[in-house]
């Protein structure tokens, strides 16, 4: 019986250690630099008028907009996230339409990449034309901070933080498509910033911030 | 004793850690693709989206429609068996007498297709449907059925999608408008993919 015991206790340890390990793991904390000089700089939240509507399966902490919306609960869409927003513009009078279709990657691991989230925008900038954002985030940082720290281990969020979750498909950055109007042809970079003020279950107080830059002479990053 | 403590130190260290090497956090259902050649090469294949079932749809939306002329609708998208396999959204807006209309095709196991196509500027179909008699709370017995003027070309495609041109025709088989004015039936995104050269 002692022998068991022993090797019981022997793999509790062994899982803790590398729990805390993979908690701590810096490869999976890779965050990106803001982008310098962004042509545009949209800004959301989610709460308030700035999403209009959000549907996912209903096992995200992320609120669902209107409370009756169709959620996404079939086989082969279970998991993502479906969300609707006007992004405000410092340089633009009118907000720009946008869609966020963010698909969870089966290629997320947290040995090495961490939390893969394949983020597809489309975004209108009304009487001009549209955008095609393709961005891959690591979520795991903002996952980390919330869920497995608050929620799970009962630890203080502490005070606001930011993260910068892109890291691609393009040199740490995501890639913009011109695909209408005035944007028709047009390619560049992209880049997100997320502030969570405060964390309490929920990501109501969630923001975020994409900047966007458009290819000069060929110049991308 | 000691040398069980480290045997099972090191089992639940590694096992930990395979696991969250290979356990797979997120997996989705794959439905067999229908696609069928064509004779001057490249692939068709038809995703469907039932309506009103499948449109995704806010009352606040109606407000964006209104602040900023742009018409955005988001759909489940279906294959030609049925199954619900990914989401879309297509945003229309008019720059002067032309109407562009952006299309995004996501699809979790496969990947993802931005579209974009410009043409003359028409009326919503819903104006079209009404134009040709119908009224809302109509049901009709022999289904209209109208195509976009312009096919959308894609512009980006991701994962199995990316290396293929694809070309999108819209056509809305409408079977009847409902109290206010939105359209039942189907709406079928054929689309013919050809290698990129």
């Amino acid at each position: 019986m002692k022998y068991v015991l022993s090797l019981a206790a022997g793999l509790i340890l062994g899982a803790a250690a590398a729990g805390a390990m993979l908690y701590f793991n810096p490869l999976t904390q890779s965050q990106s630099a803001p982008l310098g000089n962004p042509e545009l700089s949209l800004e959301y939240g989610l709460s308030g008028t700035d999403i209009w509507l959000s549907t996912h399966d209903n096992q995200l902490d992320i609120p669902v907009v209107p409370g009756d919306v169709s959620l996404l609960f079939e086989d082969g869409i279970r998991g993502t996230w479906l969300s609707a927003y006007r992004l405000r513009a410092d340089s633009r009078p009118v907000p720009f339409p946008a869609t966020r279709i963010s698909i969870p990657s089966p290629e997320s691991e947290l040995l090495r990449s961490g939390l893969l989230v394949e983020d597809y925008w489309l975004i209108s900038e009304p009487g001009a034309g549209s955008l095609f954002v393709h961005a891959e985030s690591n979520q795991w940082p903002l996952l980390r901070d919330t869920l497995v720290s608050v929620d799970w281990l009962g630890r203080d969020y502490g005070g606001p933080r930011k993260y910068d979750p892109t890291r691609g498909p393009a040199n740490a950055a995501a890639e913009v498509f011109g695909l209408t109007g005035t944007y028709e042809g047009a390619r560049g970079r992209a880049r997100e910033r997320l502030s969570l003020d405060s964390y309490d279950g929920g990501l109501a107080s969630l923001s975020g911030q994409l900047m966007i830059r458009m290819a000069v002479n060929g110049d991308e990053d | 004793m000691k040398r069980l403590l480290q045997l099972g130190f090191i089992l639940g260290l590694a096992g930990t850690f395979a696991l969250a090497w290979f356990a797979p956090i997120f997996e989705y259902t794959r439905y067999r693709s229908a696609t069928s050649v064509v004779a001057n090469g490249g692939r068709v294949e038809q995703f469907l989206v039932h309506l009103p079932v499948d449109r995704i749809e806010s009352t606040a939306g109606a407000e964006v429609t209104r602040d900023t002329g742009l018409r955005l609708s988001h759909y489940k998208l279906r294959d030609a068996e049925g199954n619900v396999i990914g989401l879309a959204a297509r945003h229309e807006l008019q720059t002067g007498d032309t109407a562009q209309t952006a299309w995004l095709l996501t699809i979790p196991s496969r990947g993802a297709i931005a579209l974009a196509a410009s043409g003359p500027r028409e009326g919503a179909i819903e104006a079209e449907v009404t134009a040709r008699g119908l009224i809302a709370g109509q049901s009709i017995d022999q289904p209209l059925s109208i195509d976009s003027s312009q096919p959308a070309r894609s512009v980006s495609a991701t994962g199995e999608f990316s290396g293929i041109d694809f070309e999108l025709v819209e056509t809305w088989v409408v079977t009847g408008l409902d109290e206010n004015g939105g359209v039942r039936g189907t709406l079928r995104l054929n689309t013919i993919g050809r290698r990129s050269t």
